[in-house]
């Protein structure tokens, strides 16, 4: 299952279209925090799923954070990949890694 | 953790669960149950402890946390939950306050490495915030509603003119 980027999404695609996810990896340069509140900002989640969200990545190293339409995901995507630093953690530069993968 | 640190830790965890633990891959072979009744038993201080030991186990120890979906470990599995949230995360009052004095000290600012990095972070702020930091820190605004960005550059200029 793939469906390229660029690759238009038309009402009846949608319909039928094949769901995407999108996956959030772990690393050791943000804290619990960070990824609660990036996870309520960028993929709605509550804070509750959001801290389990956070256990997962830190344990299994990714986490599913949001399912959706091709489009959707990149939308949620892009904005966890342009979330920045975690600002608790000097050592911090940049966000976390996030992509969008078929279901 | 370091592995007698480990090992120590696993002892104690086998003594509150009545069965030996010696190393952390014995905790794979654990239940979720008894891995969530040993959680219940454990004062909060260890539960990062039995968290970090659980790292590298891969996807198993963290259903066995969620209780593999079983409606007896619900209890004890949400249990968990909250009380290693309420011991990692930040208490609420701290959101409450400015995010920009706590996490972004001025004199860190002179780093505009350092300060780039904190873009995104310093344009998701509320005004009145960005204002107050920006006043007691560098004189600079206020700017209007929906001015992050204006702030930003006109704090990037000041550092950068200096």
């Amino acid at each position: 299952m793939s469906t390229s980027p660029s690759q238009p999404e038309t009402e009846t695609d949608s319909a039928l279209a094949p769901l995407f996810k999108v996956v959030l990896f772990d690393d050791d340069e943000h804290t619990y925090d960070y990824v609660v509140e990036l996870l309520v900002d960028c993929c709605s989640l509550s804070r509750e799923s959001a801290f389990r969200c956070a256990v997962e990545v830190d344990l299994s190293g990714r986490t599913t954070v949001f399912y959706g339409t091709g489009e959707e995901c990149r939308r949620r995507c892009d904005r966890i990949l342009g979330y920045g630093a975690d600002p608790r953690l000097p050592r911090s530069r940049s966000s976390m890694k996030a992509e969008v993968q078929g279901r | 953790m370091p592995d007698e640190l480990a090992a120590r830790t696993l002892a104690y965890f086998g003594r509150v669960l009545g069965r030996r633990l010696a190393v952390p891959g014995d905790l794979r072979d654990l239940t979720s149950h008894d891995l969530l009744t040993l959680a219940d038993r454990i004062p909060d201080g260890f539960l990062p402890a039995l968290v970090g030991l659980l790292k590298g186990l891969g996807p198993a120890g963290f259903e066995k946390l969620l209780g593999e979906h079983e409606e007896e470990n619900r209890e004890l599995s949400d249990r968990f939950f909250q009380r290693y949230h309420a011991l990692v995360l930040e208490p609420v009052h701290v959101e409450e306050s400015n995010p920009l004095e706590i996490w972004l000290p001025p004199q860190a600012c002179q780093d505009l490495a350092f300060l780039s990095s904190r873009q995104a972070f310093f344009l998701r702020q509320e005004i009145r915030n960005i204002n107050e930091w920006l006043s007691r820190n560098f004189q600079l605004g206020p700017f209007p509603a929906d001015a992050q960005l204006e702030a930003w550059n006109a704090l990037w200029s000041r550092l950068t003119s200096a």
